[in-house]
């Protein structure tokens, strides 16, 4: 026998709205609070060590895992000058070890094409480090990879500015020779120690 | 004559109720994440100074509160609590070629050691500098080459961060 339909009115789902004021309140407050503390401009510090200059003549420093000894020097330079970046290595001042960039139509000086000359010296020249030992730098507290390369400031560049070049080109410099972006997007660094002075 | 008020027309009442917030949530969760993904913890330790325009760079080393002096176009100035205070050279001395090093910044630096070594601790080795990005490159040498005469041979560079990211 079938039983007979409940006539007890069944719920129904109502169209109920749930009370979002709490949570707005609280996204009010932690938004105001956020932005009260962000910061949207940030600043870094371009570390500047007073460099060891070697000069030629001078010993290089400890001998390579080859058993040559690292004596030779690169003397990589980079001027500024009003009109061109001029850059040059083995101390030349003409050549193929000398390169002039003259400084673009639209009045700017061509980073890339420097930075691209800088990378080949990297590899070509310069080539990969000897050994590589840990350290821990004093001021940073932390860990830090030293190389060694076969010329003994395969990591340096010495750069020499006319007086009037403002800071912010300097700062541009330094960073084109510090580091270098591949194909994959992965960074390694160029001449990550820089050596400033008069110009030659 | 008056017409008699229409009975099938039935006047519409605003029913109480709160407002749709679903589109204002939906924007306050976008402002919330980037603000959260923005947020630092590590607090401000140094501050752009007043009237200086730093210098564009692609570092990411975190600024240290140490010892800072500020280079502005028209002198070399203490820095108390982010602003210029008492000024160090002035933009004669600054532009003055026969001058290798800057007495008064020399005389300045050697005073910070003094009490340094007064109160028992190890020289100051590192100074910071908040340099607009406009002052010439022979100002940068002689704040170098003195400061490296004082001992402190590490020179820092305050800067604004950039993206070092290409393409």
């Amino acid at each position: 026998m079938a039983f007979k339909p409940s006539r007890k009115k069944k719920r129904m789902v109502g169209d109920y709205e749930i009370n979002l004021m709490p949570f707005m309140d609280l996204c009010c407050v932690l938004v105001t609070v956020l932005l009260a503390s962000s910061r949207f401009v940030e600043v870094a510090l371009l570390e500047y060590a007073t460099p060891t200059v070697y000069e030629s003549g001078t010993q290089g420093g400890g001998s390579g895992m080859g058993g040559g000894e690292v004596n030779a020097l690169l003397e990589l330079r980079c001027n500024v000058t009003y009109d061109a970046l001029e850059m040059s290595v083995f101390n030349a001042t003409s050549g193929e070890n000398y390169t002039s960039f003259p400084k673009m139509p639209d009045g700017n000086f061509d980073w890339e094409a420097l930075r691209s000359k800088l990378v080949d010296i990297k590899t070509r020249i310069v080539g990969p480090p000897i050994s590589t030992s840990k350290g821990v730098n004093a001021s940073t507290r932390q860990v830090e990879l030293s190389e060694k390369y076969k010329y003994a400031d395969g990591d340096q560049v010495r750069i020499s500015a006319v007086g009037d070049i403002p800071l912010q080109t300097l700062v541009r410099l330094m960073d084109t020779c510090r580091e270098y972006q591949d194909e994959r997007g992965v960074f390694h660094p160029l001449f990550p120690s820089p050596a400033l002075g008069q110009i030659q | 004559m008056a017409f008699a008020p229409s009975k099938g027309k039935k006047h519409h009442f605003a029913a109480p109720g709160i407002p749709n917030l679903t589109s204002m949530i939906d924007i306050m969760v976008v402002i919330l994440l980037f603000l959260l993904k923005s947020y630092s913890t590590s607090g401000v330790l140094v501050q752009p100074a007043q009237g200086v325009e730093l210098p564009n760079s692609t570092v990411t080393n975190a600024p240290m509160k140490v010892l800072t002096i500020i280079a502005k176009k028209d002198g070399l100035f203490e820095e108390v609590s982010g602003i210029p205070g008492k000024i160090i050279e002035d933009f004669t001395s600054l532009q003055n070629d026969n001058l290798v090093e800057l007495p008064n910044l020399a005389a300045m630096l050697e005073q910070v050691q003094q009490r340094s070594r007064a109160l028992g601790r190890e020289d100051k080795t590192t100074i910071t500098i908040q340099g607009d990005k406009t002052i010439p490159y022979r100002w940068v040498l002689k704040i170098i080459n003195t400061c490296a005469s004082s001992g402190f041979d590490k020179v820092d560079f305050v800067v604004l961060k950039e993206s070092k990211y290409r393409g």
